[in-house]
């Protein structure tokens, strides 16, 4: 019985685990800490930092320079740039496509998560997904 | 000899088209523009304030007045007034003046097909700025030879700028022209 509570107790640690943000953004920007506030309703644990270069961070990450947004989210060794809905990431981290390291929502779209009025349909912006070189495919349209 | 070096400045200028001249004291107002904030205001307005279908939109010819009244009304804008100073304010500002002083002509090209939208400003008189977006997913390479420009490669979800002089081969600039090569 013990040990059967021990690996429930394991499972559900590994779980929360993999649910755990790291948010790279800029103190000066509000809409980041909103797409973070999202994410926390969504259930995921946002854990911020506000480094002094953001763009060596993306970079670090391989987020190509054409996809940059604001902020930079971690998840489990992969990354998602800018305003991405929780339920991409959540298709994405489910079955990650062949190669691709993360997603992006390039630039500020008005209708994104964070951007959007709340309660507003997500519209008018793809969600792209990447590899390490840089090549990109469609991965979303809203 | 003087005709000379014209005509061959004419020639270069037609056939490469020129990056967007800024003068000295806006380089570093285009830096600020791209940086503010740790970020950049053209995350929201596009990479020359064109708006670049982006939440902010269309920004250029904002005066200092325009900018400070954004900056305390705009909510996505608020905490960017915290970090700028008001030499900063004022350099971006005449930065958006002068790209307002360019008409300019947006091309999107997206899956073999070009969305323009034109600055009816546009005359036979004055050069005006080309901003080309891909916003495919793959690299795309224009023919511009009909407006006098060498072909141009971009590549996926890029935005490249070219001035474009109407002293070139048409009079007024035509988007019709343009064709995406195979
Ligand atoms: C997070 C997105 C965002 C960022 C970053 C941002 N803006 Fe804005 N900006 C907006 C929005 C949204 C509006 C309102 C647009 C509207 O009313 O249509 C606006 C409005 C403006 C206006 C007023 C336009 C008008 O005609 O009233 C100016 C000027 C402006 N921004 C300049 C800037 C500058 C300069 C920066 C960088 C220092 C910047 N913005 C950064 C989103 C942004």
């Amino acid at each position: 019985m013990k040990k059967i509570l021990f690996f429930t107790i394991t499972l559900i640690a590994c779980f929360s685990q993999a649910d755990t943000i790291d948010l790279f953004k800029s103190t000066s920007c509000g809409c980041c800490k909103l797409w973070g506030d999202i994410m926390e309703d969504e259930g995921y644990q946002v854990d911020t930092f506000h480094p002094q270069d953001l763009d060596a961070v993306k970079s670090k990450w391989g987020v190509p320079p054409v996809l940059k947004s604001c902020h930079t989210a971690v998840i489990d060794g992969y990354v998602f740039e800018g305003h991405v809905p929780e339920a991409d990431i959540r298709k994405f981290l489910d079955n990650p496509p062949d190669g691709m390291i993360g997603l992006s929502v390039p630039g500020m779209p008005a209708l994104s998560p964070g951007m959007a009025p709340e309660g507003a349909e997500y519209e008018n912006f793809n969600v792209v997904a990447f590899d390490k070189d840089g090549n990109m495919m469609l991965f979303n349209k809203y | 000899m003087n005709r000379l070096i014209a005509f061959l400045y004419l020639w270069l200028f037609a056939l490469n088209g020129i990056a967007l001249d800024l003068p000295d004291h806006l380089k570093s107002a285009e830096n600020l523009y791209r940086t503010a904030g740790g970020y950049g205001c053209h995350l929201c307005h596009g990479l020359y304030g064109h708006g670049a279908n982006q939440a902010g939109g269309y920004i250029r010819g904002a005066n200092q007045e325009i900018l400070k009244t954004a900056l305390i009304e705009q909510p996505t804008m608020k905490l960017l007034n915290n970090v700028l100073s008001d030499k900063d304010m004022e350099l971006i500002a005449n930065y958006l003046i002068y790209l307002g002083e360019i008409p300019i002509v947006s091309l999107t090209v997206d899956n073999m097909a070009i969305g323009i939208e034109v600055d009816e400003r546009r005359d036979s008189e004055k050069a005006l700025q080309l901003v080309l977006f891909n916003a495919g997913f793959s690299e795309v390479t224009l023919d511009l030879s009909a407006l006098g420009l060498n072909t141009l490669t971009i590549a996926a979800q890029a935005t490249e700028s070219l001035i474009w002089s109407p002293n070139s081969q048409s009079e007024i600039f035509d988007p019709q022209v343009i064709n995406i090569l195979p």
